[in-house]
Order: C-alpha cells, then structure tokens, then sequence
C-alpha cells in the first residue's frame, strides 16, 4: 500500500479472472479467519467487567464481518461466486498470516496481553518499503512444515492452501508470499485494474455481475462503516482499500476514509489504558482512562479441539453443536452472498444465538486440565 | 494450592446438586456464569453448615429442606430469598413497591408483624458487596448481580429472553420462541 508511485508498473501476479475469482475467495477466508480468535477473547471476559474492553474488541468484530461482506461484494460483481461453505473455509486453529519477515500465530485463547499483542499485529503488519519488499521468500521449514527448507510437494501444498492453516502465501508461487495482507489486498487492486484496462480495450468489462446479488445498506446494519454496493472499478477499488484500512488507518492517520477508529488503534487503547479522541496523533491517546482487568477473563484453553473433551460428556456435546450451529450459520451468510441478500438479517439473530452458546461453553471448567475451561472449537 | 483445589471442588458439588434440584444440567448452570457468585451467596446468607446439610438432602423429599427452595429459586430468577421468603410467588411484591416506596404493593404476610424486608432490598446494595451470613448482615431478598437477572434459568425455561438484556435481535420477534431439550 505504500509503494512509491515513480516505480514503474509492476507486472499484475493476477492475469485472469479465474485468478482474481480465487484471491477473492482467500480474502474472505483470511476476514472470517479473523472473527473465530476475537469472539473467544470477546467472551472470554467475565460478565458484567470490562465493559471497555468488550466494546473495543466487539466493534472490531463486527467491522470484520462488513470486511467480509464487501469482499463477497467485489467477488461477485466480477461475475465470481462466493463460498463460505468449501472444507478448510474455516481454518484449523493456530492460523499462521504474514507479518513483514515473520509468519505469527494466530491462537483461538482467551483475552490476555498476548491476545491483544497478537490483535495488534492482526491489524497493523509492518510496511513493504519497496516493491521487491512486497514478497518475501517463504520459510517453510520455520513453518515446521518441512525440514529441508523446500517448499511441500504438490498434494500437500495444495492442501494448505486450501485448509487456511497459512495465509499470504502467493497463488501459483510456493517459494513466495506477500510481506502483509494489506500487499494482498494491494495485489487484487492491481488484478482488478489490470484486467479491466484490458477489457475496456476490447469494449467490454470484468464488471458482469448481477447487482442483484450485491448485499446494500439496507441489509446491513452496524453501527460502524458502511456497506459498499459494487458496481464497477472505482466501488471496488473503494471497497478493498476500506478494508485494509479500516485495519491500520489511513494515510498514517488513526481514522479510516468514514472517519472510523481504525482497528489497530481501537486495541492500542486497551494496551495504553487511554481512549483515542478527535485530533490525537498516532500512539499517543488523550482522551478518558479506561480500564482493564486482565485477571476478570476466563481460562478458556488455548486452541481447544474436541479431542480435549472426551472427560467432560456435557461440554463435547454443547461443543459439537455449536460447530453444527456455525456450519448452518456460514450456510446462510453464504445464501445472503449468492442473490439473498434479505437474508443477512436473519444471519444477525443467529449470530446472538451463538454469542450464547459460545458464553456458555466459555463459561465450563474442564474436567482434568486444571485451571482451564472449554470454548468453541470451531472445528467444521 | 490444596485450599484452592478444596473450594473447587466445594463449587463443583454446588454445582452438580444444583443440577439435580433445578432441572437443568450442570453444563447449563456452570454456562450462566453465575455458580461462584450464587454458592457465594448462599453460604454467606446460610452458612457453611446449612448448604451442606441442604446438598446432603433427599432432594426429592416433599416438602424439600427449606434451603433447597432458595438455591432452586436462586438459579431460576438470580434472586436470593431467604428460605422463609423462598416458598413466596409474588416476584412483583417487592420489584414494585407501591408509589410511596414504603410499601409492596402485594401485602407481604409472610413476615413477622413489623419485619419490613423490602426496605432492606430497595437498591441501597451494590453488586458484588459482601452480605455477610449471621447477625445483622443477614438478608432475605437481594438481587445478587445485574447479570444474575440475565442469567436466570427461567428465561431459557419459557424460551424468551429477558426484557432489555440479552436481545435477540431486530425483527427476531415474528419467530416462536425457540425450546431447548
């Protein structure tokens, strides 16, 4: 995002449609990828505490799920289908994603310092300085993913890929990856100019949607940013760059484009114990105290699998459903995406069924690992 | 670390009798968030002794031992009445008083002539104040938490939520309510 202007073009990694079709289908992995690690800091806080920090992280959560409708916005008014509801959508906790040279660990755990410095880096990775510092070799053997330093064979690449156990990888390069997320979304709004400059030359345009299928203002409430209906370059290229900047700000600034705290400085708030207010500079909040109690937070064990309760029959059950729950729940997000948009409201009271259900498995000691309790697993 | 491993499990038995006299299962209870704060109360207001000569109860036993009545009571509405209160339906009798605010607006004959109970539940406690068992410290009717009322069983029980807490989302009230097994 932050490439000098006097380089020359670069040549677009994105020369087909189909190609576009499946960055666009790892944007909206990478944005759900988000959501399963800050609901389970979100509810891992103790009723009735925090009040400032269940605000902070549940505002940033809500605003991922906008991310990923304006995505599955672009997607499909490029003629693209999205699907929420292909194995491996949902990744296999920890998730790796790209921080500038290092991969970090994303865990689902509960809200601790660790947590939010993890969210911090979620939000705000580290700046390409150059064009050539967009990519960045992938060390797979750091990864633990093969001893020799070679990229995985064939099969199993393609197994990650699919699987989101690792973001930013570069489709078609297995020895690369973007530096950030935010040089990933840079590459689809190069994709996108690319093939439309070429498919304005030939009178036509990648823009073949059926804006039917858009999902518009009046099906999406939040109470932060709006919903962008796509229809053409300019909506897209206003969509994409929201989402990557509603994450770090704009322009080096605290604010996104719709004057939104941006995520990464909704948490440094958490961490300073102070709220940002209006003419702040970056890093140095002036507004109200706020306060955090990292000690009112239940032990929710990290990364937990089904597999970890075998000792606590009630707990495996509630866990298992709630996976089935969240399948069914993706399923109708996913209809919203493909030409029901209507019925993104009622994927809204869903999504308070499953605060419940998350709060209460949140809430369960376990049986023989002491000191931990359950959560969702969000194994699909 | 033995002391913490002990009040443990003295709050898992709270737990798992409180399942057995309440209906729902332990996960359910332990999911309201509300255990620590609930087998809190009950031992301060009681005593150590009398809870545990209450989960030592038959709790089938009709009429049940009179601490009974007031954990069941307890976990379905978030509110502590006192065994001598527990047995008492009119939950308005002291969320309403009457327009003086001296008194409820359902007579309260359960009481010992001049023992005015709601003047000692009128808000004057905060949550989380300790309300010590034995003497003066001793009261028959509180809410225990702001989120106590949220949690109430009784809520899931008649498939609702309740009012201004816990909403379910616009528009969600074209739809039954939705029962659990």
């Amino acid at each position: 995002m932050s490439v000098p202007e006097a380089e020359p073009a670069p040549d677009p990694k994105i020369k087909t449609i189909e190609e576009l079709y499946d960055y666009l289908y790892k944007g909206l992995q990478l944005e759900h990828a988000t959501l399963p690690p800050y609901l389970t800091a979100l509810y891992s806080l103790h009723p009735g505490k925090n009040s400032d920090a269940r605000h902070v992280i549940r505002v940033v959560a809500v605003e991922e799920m906008l991310h990923l409708t304006l995505v599955a916005n672009v997607l499909n008014a490029v003629g693209g289908k999205p699907d929420l509801t292909k194995p491996g959508f949902v990744p296999n906790y920890p998730t790796r994603l790209p921080c500038g040279p290092d991969y970090f660990d994303v865990h689902l755990r509960p809200f601790s310092r660790e947590a939010l410095d993890t969210f911090l880096k979620i939000e705000k990775p580290p700046e390409a300085a150059t064009e050539a510092d967009r990519f960045v070799p992938v060390d797979w053997t750091a990864l633990g993913l093969t001893s020799d330093g070679a990229p995985p064979p064939p099969a199993k690449l393609a197994e990650l890929e699919e699987s989101g156990t690792i973001f930013g990888l570069v489709p078609g390069d297995p020895a690369m990856r973007f530096s950030s997320i935010g040089e990933f979304y840079e590459e689809i709004i190069r994709g996108i100019n690319h093939l439309e400059d070429q498919a304005r030359q030939a009178g036509t345009t990648i823009f073949t949607g059926d804006p039917a299928r858009q999902v518009t203002p009046e099906y999406y409430y939040s109470g932060g940013g709006d919903v962008i209906e796509v229809t053409g370059r300019d909506t897209a290229v206003a969509a994409l760059t929201l989402v990557a900047e509603q994450g770090e700000g704009l322009h080096g600034g605290i604010f996104d484009s719709q004057d939104e705290l941006a995520h990464y400085y909704r948490f440094q708030q958490l961490e300073k114990g102070r709220y940002y207010q209006k003419g702040d500079e970056p890093d140095c909040p002036s507004g109200p105290e706020l306060n955090v109690d990292w000690g009112a937070v239940y032990p929710v064990k990290p990364d937990i699998k089904l597999a970890d309760l075998a000792a606590d029959p009630e707990i495996l059950a509630a866990a298992k459903e709630f996976n089935q729950f969240y399948a069914t729940f993706l399923t109708s997000v996913n209809l919203a995406y493909n030409g029901r948009p209507d019925l993104l409201l009622k994927a809204v009271w869903e999504m308070f069924r499953m605060r419940d259900s998350m709060n209460r498995l949140i809430r369960n000691p376990l049986t023989g690992h002491s000191g931990a309790n359950a959560g969702p697993t969000f194994e699909l | 670390m033995t002391q913490s491993t002990d009040a443990e499990n003295k709050l898992r038995e709270f737990v798992k009798f409180s399942a057995t006299v309440t209906g729902f299962s332990e996960f359910d209870l332990w999911g309201t968030g509300q255990a620590e704060a609930y087998y809190e109360t009950a031992v301060n207001q009681e005593g150590q002794e009398a809870i545990e000569k209450a989960m030592a109860s038959d709790p089938s036993a009709v009429p049940a031992d009179p601490v009974v009545g007031s954990i069941v009571k307890l976990w379905y509405v978030g509110v502590w009445y006192g065994p001598e209160l527990a047995g008492r339906m009119d939950v308005a009798a002291w969320t309403a008083p009457g327009r003086s605010g001296a008194k409820p607006a359902v007579p309260d004959d359960s009481r010992p002539e001049g023992s005015r109970p709601w003047l000692a539940a009128s808000g004057r406690h905060q949550a989380g104040e300790e309300r010590a068992h034995g003497g003066d410290g001793r009261e028959p009717l509180f809410v225990v938490s702001p989120d106590a009322y949220t949690e109430g069983l009784l809520w899931r029980a008649i498939g609702a939520h309740p009012s201004g807490a816990k909403a379910p989302g616009y528009g969600s009230w074209v739809n039954p309510p939705v029962f659990e097994d």
